[in-house]
């Protein structure tokens, strides 16, 4: 422990509230659950968010809440490196923005200046603007944890309501949390993001272990959720490839994967600029001093390694479940 | 290292006396600093302008660095419901309307208000109009010039409050501003105690290639390359001493030109993910 992990706030210890949301049920209900934090009234959440020099890993040891109302874009179009799972038209929405657990290897890291976290408390715009399009699949947890969060923000429930109340559009919501219990639904893929321990402790700081996120997947689909796995992103370390066999041997020993939906598989790629950014934060990353291969303006690992971990990949989970199950991004 | 700006002498003396401070001589804005030199403190002046001026002058002559903690340390008016020394979260300058956030990362003692920054002292009646709010003159240009310099977490605002507001500069006397201060010492030496202890971020800047990247025929372009090489090297927990001792055993290295070069940063790249 470092000597001066008595001199830093607890989580969430402070929380911005714009004008303009002070008066949100959203608002009133977050604020009731963080009964101790110091509560600053601003403008709009750009002040605090976006503000210049901002320390993002210093601010990852103490992350405030931002409480504001989204009036700008609600839903996006999938960018090309996501997975759309040949289904439907992909969309992806950001009800939240960051995440309370540290990934060393997170694009957050690199898309945002800060690790405080943004809730937008006006998800009806976010509902209306969804159900205006036709037969869509959206990711709703793609720049943040929904579920990880949800015990603070509740936005986890909020789209598990949503998905009940709208049974035609396709909802994803992608977590490496390990929650207790979850509602299943016919239209609402968990996807859980499961990782080596190896990986899991040296790279995911604050995030629940393995086991425990294999708990939550066994209690899933004994409910009778719809579950997705990801293997994604597979991290290069040493000793990869018996660290990965034996992570879908363990996965397979606790889990029907019968009864998983699909899995999905992809190593680490990130955005050029992303990288130099979280570079230049984390001078002494393993994940992000990989010597990548630069095309199209993404990182991602030399071509034969990354066949290599990914035709890896897919042929020990293909010992367990069919191919056409396994997607790839590639 | 802390670097503490107060406006006038008199809300310094208390800082001075407690952390044992020596004049250091300077000019245009003097001040003070300690036996181990972990601590810096600077007269500013009265107002904005100056308080950013100073914050500047002594970033660029001391050579601030992002690790090093900036304060603001000084007197405040405040509604008759203020009383104590606050840290600052949010600082809204009273002319423009800007305001400014410092992280709150750091867990003090202290109590947190917001602060208007002003041009002319507040009056009873402007503190009466906001009893929650505080009203001082540096906070927002000290911020202006702070934030050029550092990461909002390493800027903070201690303001312990003197008055309700003056209408007349006269009744703002230097033995109010100190005692204010003096009242509240335990109270902001035990903030100024955490900032202490914050560990100063490891700077780890590229590493120094040099004879290496002769050895490489490095272009600078390639040079860069081989600098990420290290870094990763290091960062991995492996030895790259060894793999470039292999490849001088395998005749590889030193190359003998620049395409030789390229081919040897290539084949160390290769070992180095075998
Ligand atoms: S859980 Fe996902 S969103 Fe959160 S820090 Fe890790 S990678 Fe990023």
């Amino acid at each position: 422990m470092n000597s001066d992990a008595g001199c830093y706030n607890k989580f969430f210890s402070h929380v911005y509230v714009e004008k303009g949301a002070l008066e949100y049920p959203d608002t009133s209900a977050i604020l009731g659950r963080l009964p101790y934090a110091e509560v600053v009234c601003i403008d709009h959440y750009k002040d605090v968010f976006n503000r210049s020099h901002q320390d993002a890993i210093a601010q990852k040891r103490s992350p405030a809440m931002i409480l504001a109302v989204n009036s700008g874009e609600l839903v996006y179009r999938g960018a090309p490196v996501c997975q759309s799972f040949g289904q439907r038209e992909f969309y992806y929405t950001a009800s939240s923005m960051n995440c309370s657990f540290d990934c060393e290897y997170c694009f957050l890291k690199g898309m945002y200046n800060t690790s405080n976290i943004v809730c937008f408390v006006n998800l009806e715009d976010y509902e209306r603007e969804i159900k205006k399009l036709s037969n869509p699949y959206v990711c709703v947890s793609y720049d943040t944890d929904l579920i990880g969060l949800n015990s603070l923000t509740g936005q986890a429930d909020r789209w598990v309501e949503f998905a009940s109340e709208n049974p035609e559009i396709l909802i994803e919501m992608r977590t490496k949390a390990a929650p207790a219990k979850l509602t299943p639904l016919p239209n609402l893929i968990y996807a859980f993001t499961l990782s080596p321990d190896e990986i899991a402790s040296r790279f995911e700081k604050n995030v629940p272990p393995l086991r425990a996120r294999l708990k939550a997947v066994e209690n899933a689909i004994r409910d009778g959720c719809t579950v997705r796995l990801c293997f994604d992103p597979m991290i290069y370390v040493e000793g990869w490839k018996d660290i990965y066999t034996g992570l879908v041997d363990q996965v397979a020993d606790r889990i029907e994967l019968g009864k998983v939906k699909d899995i999905s598989v992809g190593t680490f790629r990130i955005s050029s600029e992303y990288l130099k950014k979280m570079r230049k934060q984390m001078p002494r990353s393993e994940v992000c001093w990989f010597p990548f291969t630069n095309a199209g303006g993404y990182a991602s690992y030399p071509e034969e390694l990354d066949n290599e971990m990914m035709d890896h990949m897919c042929s020990v989970i293909g010992k367990y479940v069919d191919e056409g199950r396994i997607f790839t991004w590639r | 290292m802390l670097y503490i700006f107060t406006a006038i002498y008199c809300e310094a003396e208390p800082l001075i006396k407690r952390y044992d401070l020596s004049p250091d001589a300077g000019y245009p804005f003097g001040g003070f600093v300690s036996s181990d030199g972990r601590i810096r403190l600077i007269l500013t002046g009265i107002g904005k302008t100056l308080a950013s001026a100073a914050v500047a002058h002594s970033c660029a002559r001391y050579r601030i660095s992002s690790d090093d903690i900036l304060i603001n340390i000084g007197t405040c008016g405040g509604g008759t419901a203020r009383t104590g020394a606050y840290l600052i979260n949010k600082v809204i300058d009273g002319d423009s309307g800007r305001t400014f956030y410092p992280d709150m990362l750091y867990s003090t003692p202290l109590g947190e208000s917001a602060i208007t920054t002003v041009s002319v002292f507040a009056t009873p009646d402007d503190t009466a109009a906001d009893e929650l709010m505080l009203w001082d003159m540096e906070a927002s240009g000290f911020c202006d010039a702070a934030r050029l310099f550092v990461p909002p977490h390493r800027i903070v605002l201690i303001k312990a409050v003197s008055d309700n507001g003056s209408d007349s500069k006269k009744d703002l006397d230097g033995e109010l501003l100190n005692s204010a201060v003096s009242r509240n010492l335990d109270d902001i030496a035990a903030a100024i105690e955490v900032f202490l202890k914050i560990g100063e971020t490891a700077v780890c800047g590229m590493s120094d290639t040099g004879d290496l990247a002769e050895e490489f025929k490095c272009s600078e372009t390639m040079r860069s390359d081989l600098e990420k090489l290290i870094i990763y090297c290091r960062n991995s927990g492996r030895d790259h001493v060894e793999i470039i001792d292999g490849m001088r055993r395998d005749g590889i290295l030193p190359a003998a030109h620049r395409n030789a070069g390229k081919g040897a940063l290539n084949e160390f790249r290769r070992r180095l993910l075998q």
